[in-house]
């Protein structure tokens, strides 16, 4: 199961560093990082261990089947960050 | 250069996760989940990927080290000494105390890590008795050793753990146990999460029991009753007596398997659901109910883990929970909990040998697990006046911090004249030692995932390689401990001009007809082996002479009397009596990778003390405050930080922190965070008699503001 980035999020770095699988994206080697409103997880490649959750400092970070009625579409919003990427012929980060 | 992929496996937990590794010149370029893997098919958690972080990390061991400075000081002064003159030095002192004081003046202590070293842990036993009859001491009394003296009484040999069938499972009780963070003790598994959401989806039910609301409890698994820390015991018994006396039962089919029926009846007969809902904060009706849901499932499973074998009563609720899943017809039943006899049926060699294990010692009768003192009594065992202990050799643990009462055991490590201390870092306990060597990580040894044969809920054997070769003048721990014992002019593995820390298990391997060879010719070295049957617990499982389960081991009487004490203690406690449970965090794992810089983030950077936000405002705390935590028998300073999941009335702190005199950890002592087992009981009469399990958890605490500094 895939977690989720839902509103809370301040774009702190703390999941993309504890990440093992580089699925959170932008990371700091992407053009976009330095304006990031928010991180996105990618679900293609999220392996659900939770380690983001732990370290978020705002609690941001749900389960996809956890995710608060009021942010259920942040599903949709972490998931269309990759696939606009990927259209845009830019490979994200930990797709190898 | 040719870059190479090495298939592996993780050994921090019982599942054993498929890892994959990059090599190229010797060098790891990268750690990953192993897709390829036939059983995890590429799950694993971040944990076992960021061991490279380990494997890399520059404050790693290299050489044997030999203390310059007296290990009355503090911080240790070492410098590095070759193998031959670590291991003639070490050879000399230890033949020379045992020449003064006897066979017995050894003593030694296995950490957790070692339980998953196949290449030591298959030969502990012969490298252990090479160093004499001094007393054993080792993590397992400080998470699980209830477990240990349990299934010993009740099946025969201390390792039967029938395990839940979650693969089949069509309701599932899972007790002080958090999948989504520990993934599972006394079971292999690969992805628990993903089997407890399949439950849900095939129509079952998953309940948990914690005084949290676990990571593990989602919409997609089950819901959590918040019960009160150390009740467990009781609770059990209620869902028991519920099904006994109220459900019914089908007696014929219980006593072909089974034998003492009628003094287990005798005893949960003094144990209705309406004591237990007393004590517990879950209501009768909910025991009612789950005794009702349990019985009615077609098949029913049930689990319980290190939150309740750290309480009080370990042995007493493991007993009800073996005995509930006996008596409800789930014991040996697809769905319900099974035994697994893998690649070889192990059970057998760890017979019981003797009906009454106890014996007179100094501090009155005491008995052995699994060969194991209790950690409890280290101090008061080394100080010995009977039976004087001179030196410790440390296996990979960390005894200083994992056992209670940091500063009364530090004063008895500084009494002895030698300590050796084998690990990959310089640890707080090393930081005592008179030698230090240096020891393979797991990225640098072979192996094979020996240690969940008879708990494997999807039997597989693989083979590892060492990924790359050992960093400086790191060893294999058997190595290591049979240089020792070569320098002491004793047999030891390499007296073999080919040494075969395998051939154990090779000779285990044959059982299924497989070598190690056959495995290194299979895809990510790995032989699938067959599911369990569930006729495997009692065909190879029990071990008593009789073929029979044991439903009431004369052993347990010893703990009825102390279940009735707590019982009427906990009723008359205060209403706002606060409970101290323990909590591991999803990037802990005791204290093996506390080193870890990309670990000290957010709230993790020490370990504070969680409450929920009621507790606070009743007490007039708030977030960030600094509280001293206090106890009988000792207190720590802490940060607040406020937490909902916690029942009202129980606070959470963490163990593997207190690392404020690791000099050699130096992430580690940066975010030293308290030792929490400084709160712990210790000493004579402050374990549990029937396993000489350490209470850890469930233990009463006042909490205040400290004054300002």
């Amino acid at each position: 199961m895939t977690f989720v980035i839902a509103a809370p999020c301040v774009a702190d770095y703390s999941c993309v560093e504890v990440c093992p699988v580089d699925c959170i994206s932008p990371g700091p080697d992407d053009p976009e990082f330095q304006n990031a409103e928010q991180m996105y997880i990618n679900p293609q490649q999220c392996i659900g261990c939770g380690a983001c959750v732990e370290v978020c400092p705002v609690a941001a970070i749900y389960g996809a089947d956890s995710l608060p009625a009021k942010w259920q579409h942040y599903a949709e919003v972490n998931r269309s960050y990759f696939m606009r990427r990927t259209n845009a012929d830019d490979v994200p980060r930990g797709k190898s | 250069m040719s870059t190479k992929r090495v298939h592996t496996f993780c050994r921090i937990c019982e599942p054993y996760c498929g890892l994959l590794a990059e090599v190229e010149d010797g060098r790891i370029l990268s750690l990953r989940s192993d897709k390829d893997h036939p059983i995890h098919k590429g799950f694993s958690c971040h944990k076992g990927i960021q061991y490279l972080r380990v494997h890399q990390d520059p404050d790693r061991l290299n050489y044997p080290l030999r203390r310059c400075n007296p290990r009355s000081e503090e911080r240790g002064e070492f410098a590095p000494v070759g193998w031959d003159q670590a291991a003639t030095e070490i050879g000399a002192k230890l033949n020379d105390i045992v020449r003064r004081y006897g066979d017995k003046a050894i003593a030694m202590y296995t950490g957790n890590p070692i339980v998953f070293n196949s290449g030591f842990f298959t030969n502990a036993e012969a490298l252990s008795a090479g160093f004499g009859a001094g007393p054993r001491f080792g993590a397992l009394t400080q998470d699980c050793a209830n477990k240990f003296a349990g299934s010993e009484a009740i099946y025969g040999s201390f390792l039967v753990h029938p395990f839940p069938d979650l693969l089949h499972t069509d309701y599932f009780v899972g007790i002080g146990c958090n999948p989504a963070v520990s993934h599972m003790a006394f079971m292999e598994i690969s992805d628990p999460m993903a089997k407890l959401r399949a439950i849900k989806q095939r129509g079952g039910k998953t309940v948990f029991i914690n005084p949290r609301q676990i990571e593990s409890a989602t919409p997609g698994t089950g819901e959590v009753l918040q019960i009160r820390p150390d009740t467990d015991f009781y609770f059990l018994a209620g869902l028991l007596h519920e099904i006994i006396f109220n459900i019914g039962y089908d007696r014929q089919r219980v006593e072909k398997h089974a034998k003492n029926l009628d003094g287990l009846l005798e005893f949960v007969k003094t144990w209705p659901a309406e004591r237990a809902a007393a004590v517990s904060g879950i209501s009768l009706e909910t025991i009612r109910e789950i005794a009702r849901e349990f019985c009615a499932a077609p098949s029913a499973s049930i689990y319980m883990s290190t939150g309740v074998n750290q309480g009080s009563q370990g042995v007493l609720a493991y007993w009800m929970l073996q005995m509930i899943s006996l008596v409800s017809g789930n014991l040996g039943k697809r769905g319900g909990n099974l035994y697994s006899v893998g690649f070889c049926p192990t059970a057998q060699f760890t017979k019981r040998k003797q009906d009454q294990p106890f014996f007179d010692t100094e501090f009155g009768e005491l008995r052995a697990i699994a060969g194991t003192m209790p950690g409890n009594l280290m101090p008061e065992l080394l100080e010995s006046r009977q039976s004087p202990v001179k030196a410790l050799i440390v296996i990979s643990g960390n005894p200083l911090l994992s056992i209670g009462g940091e500063a009364r055991l530090r004063a008895a490590l500084q009494g002895l004249e030698l300590i050796v201390v084998l690990d990959i870092y310089r640890s707080a306990t090393a930081e005592l030692a008179d030698y230090v060597l240096p020891a393979t990580d797991f990225l640098e040894r072979e192996d094979v995932n020996s240690l969940g044969l008879g708990m494997q809920l999807e039997p597989n054997v693989q083979y590892t390689p060492a990924v790359v070769p050992a960093a400086g003048e790191r060893r294999d721990d058997w190595w290591i401990l049979s240089r020792l014992l070569q320098a002491m002019g004793k047999p030891s593995l390499l007296d073999d001009p080919q040494p075969k820390p395998f051939g154990p298990v090779e000779a285990m391997l044959q059982y299924s007809g497989l070598s190690l060879d056959k495995l290194k010719q299979l895809p990510c070295q790995t032989a699938v082996l067959p599911e369990p049957d569930p006729e495997e617990l009692f065909r190879f499982g029990v071990q008593n002479d009789d073929g029979l389960i044991d439903c009431c081991p004369q052993l347990f009487r010893r703990g009825y009397a102390s279940a009735e004490q707590r019982w009427q203690g906990l009723l008359a406690e205060p209403k706002d009596q606060l409970k101290l449970i323990t909590r591991r965090t999803g990037l802990m794992i005791n204290s093996w990778m506390n080193n870890l810089p990309v670990h000290k983030k957010s709230v993790h950077m020490t370990n504070p003390l969680w409450m929920n936000p009621r507790d606070a405002e009743s007490r007039s705390l708030f977030g960030g405050d600094e509280v001293r935590v206090q106890t009988d028998f000792g207190q720590v300073q802490a940060e607040l930080v406020l937490d909902e999941t916690l029942r009202p009335g129980v606070v959470a702190m963490s163990h593997g922190w207190g690392q404020g005199k690791a000099y050699g950890l130096s992430t580690a002592r940066r975010f030293p965070g308290v030792n929490v087992n400084q709160l712990a009981a210790v000493g004579p009469g402050s374990f549990d008699v029937l396993s000489n399990q350490a209470q850890l958890t469930g233990i009463n605490v006042q909490v205040t503001a400290s004054s300002p500094q």
